[in-house]
């Protein structure tokens, strides 16, 4: 983990253009192009061992993702449901998960909603997790209707 | 006044115990802001700890966290009251506010993440008695639409442990 | 052996419906009886008190209400029966009975049941999402509870509490739709980007 200073903080949008409302579909949209991480859609599973076998992987992944998430904080408990543990640390199991599991090739990550939820110690080390494990992905947010690069890791 | 005495809070089924050191003391149009590590209790506490005690005294209202949940909620709830229900968030949450006729206490749980600060301002949250907000976004500066701004930390020792101490900072003014 | 499992859980819920419901033991109020303490304590045994205690909760307004009629058909001594009451107490058993057992059998069969089926991919896929859909919609209705006790809007309104559990059963139908369509597309999404292959 390397932070050379102190997290920025994640101003307000102050665009007059609207957020993507909660109720439209950002897998329909974006989802052709990018790998969405999406707050309101983050798991098809309850647990993260249901999750890791509907994505067809399994313990060693799990034992991965569990050394992960303790960098952050969270500590993930077997069989626990995904539901009880916080926004903030669903989303970070959401986005070590997607890191162990996705390809290495270029690819595009959008995440919504999720930098936001993050505390700003917590959201530069995701941004670093990112940068380390999937140099070749690009991380995009969505500002108004559109993904746009994370200023850190485009 | 919006009162909550020094003390601990247990909350077992989470497993947590809130320590509260000094008494929470809020004068009418302040604004409280919660601020910790994820996973440090935030939410747990405003569920379980702020929200009980608050609504025996206080009307209030409550957009939180798991708005794709709760957005179902506003919207039976405005058809109910026979009432348009909005497309866009802002605008339902607007609605509900409005058709709530409540404008004493109003807490937010990390709903500024899904507003641009216009829509923000148009909530108009000024006119709350007490606005307790969530947030991971930058500390906003003085608000002079509400006298007295404090920061509620959340701070875990040890994520092994269920103690939570709570600490209190006044933001304005100085 | 997750066909066999599957197959037992299958077998056994048709051998509830066959006896308790539709045949031989539907009159038997002790039986049906027994087997509603039986079911709680599966269901405790399965998922905590809490769970069992919700899944009551669940069941009583439509209980309370298969209660009310018989009180109110015997009362009036409708269509010239008088057994009313009975019929309405064996009704108040037997579906308690037959939402317990199916909600079991269900819950018993996992994701790695499914993923062990001998199924097509596409059947397989409405499977797995089925099983997330019932697993998630179920805590919902205690969270809209939550949300609609809190709200406001009804305050002061005779027909309040009626309304709150309105607005309860709108969203949950609103959820289940939205749940499936949800869980549907984030499936297809996350297993299209995890292939290895590009």
């Amino acid at each position: 983990m390397s932070i050379a200073s102190p997290p920025e903080p994640v101003k307000q949008n102050k665009s007059e253009e609207r957020r993507t409302p909660v109720n439209a579909s950002t897998l329909a949209e974006h989802g052709r192009d990018h790998c969405v991480i999406d707050m309101h859609n983050l798991f098809v599973g309850t647990t993260l061992e249901d999750e890791l076998l509907l994505l067809g992987s399994g313990e060693k992944a799990l034992a991965d993702i569990g050394r992960e998430c303790a960098l952050f904080g969270v500590r993930l408990e077997p069989g626990r449901l995904l539901s009880s543990y916080s926004g903030g640390e669903q989303a970070i199991i959401c986005s070590l998960t997607l890191m162990a599991l996705l390809p290495r090739r270029p690819l595009r990550i959008l995440l919504v909603h999720v930098l936001e939820t993050l505390s700003p110690r917590n959201r530069e080390l995701l941004l670093d997790r990112f940068a380390t494990v999937l140099p070749d992905a690009g991380l995009f947010t969505l500002v108004g209707s559109e993904p746009q690069p994370v200023g850190r890791h485009a | 006044m919006l009162e909550l005495a020094a003390g601990t809070y247990p909350v077992p089924h989470a497993g947590l115990r809130y320590e509260l050191a000094r008494d929470l003391r809020l004068p009418r149009g302040s604004w409280l802001r919660l601020r910790g590590e994820n996973g440090a209790g935030k939410t747990t506490f405003l569920e379980h700890v702020l929200i009980p005690h608050l609504k025996e005294r206080h009307c209030l209202l409550y957009l939180a966290q798991d708005m794709d949940l709760q957005q179902n909620t506003m919207r039976a709830t405005l058809a109910l009251m026979g009432l348009e229900a909005p497309q866009g968030l802002a605008d339902l949450a607007s609605a509900w506010i409005e058709a709530g006729g409540c404008q004493e206490v109003v807490i937010l749980d990390e709903f500024d993440k899904y507003l641009t600060a216009p829509q923000l301002d148009a909530l108009d949250l000024g006119r709350f008695g007490w606005v307790v907000q969530v947030s991971h976004l930058e500390r906003p500066g003085v608000r002079p639409d509400l006298p007295g701004g404090f920061e509620l930390s959340f701070v875990r020792p040890d994520a092994g442990r269920p103690e939570v101490h709570l600490g209190l900072e006044r933001l304005w003014p100085a | 052996m997750a066909g066999l499992k599957v197959l037992t859980i299958f077998v056994q819920l048709t051998a509830f419906f066959g006896l308790f419901v539709f045949g031989p033991w539907y009159g038997r109020m002790e039986l049906q009886a027994a087997l509603l303490a039986v079911l709680l304590a599966a269901t405790a045994w399965r998922g905590g008190l809490r769970s069992a205690w919700r899944s009551l909760l669940f069941v009583l307004p439509f209980v309370l209400s298969l209660l009310a009629f018989g009180l109110a058909f015997q009362w009036a001594g409708l269509m010239g029966r008088t057994d009313w009451l009975h019929d309405s107490l064996l009704k108040a058993l037997v579906f308690p009975n037959s939402f317990l057992i199916v909600k079991l059998g269900l819950e018993s069969i996992t994701f790695r049941d499914i993923m062990g089926l001998p199924l097509r991919p596409g059947a397989r896929r409405y499977a797995i999402v089925l099983k997330a859909v019932m697993e998630k919609c179920t805590p919902l209705l205690h969270r809209y509870r939550f949300f609609m006790d809190l709200t406001p809007h009804f305050a002061g309104r005779r027909s309040g509490r009626f309304l709150r559990l309105c607005g309860v059963i709108v969203a949950a139908y609103i959820s289940i739709y939205q749940q499936t369509e949800k869980t549907l597309e984030l499936f297809d999404h996350r297993t299209r980007h995890l292939r290895k292959e590009p």
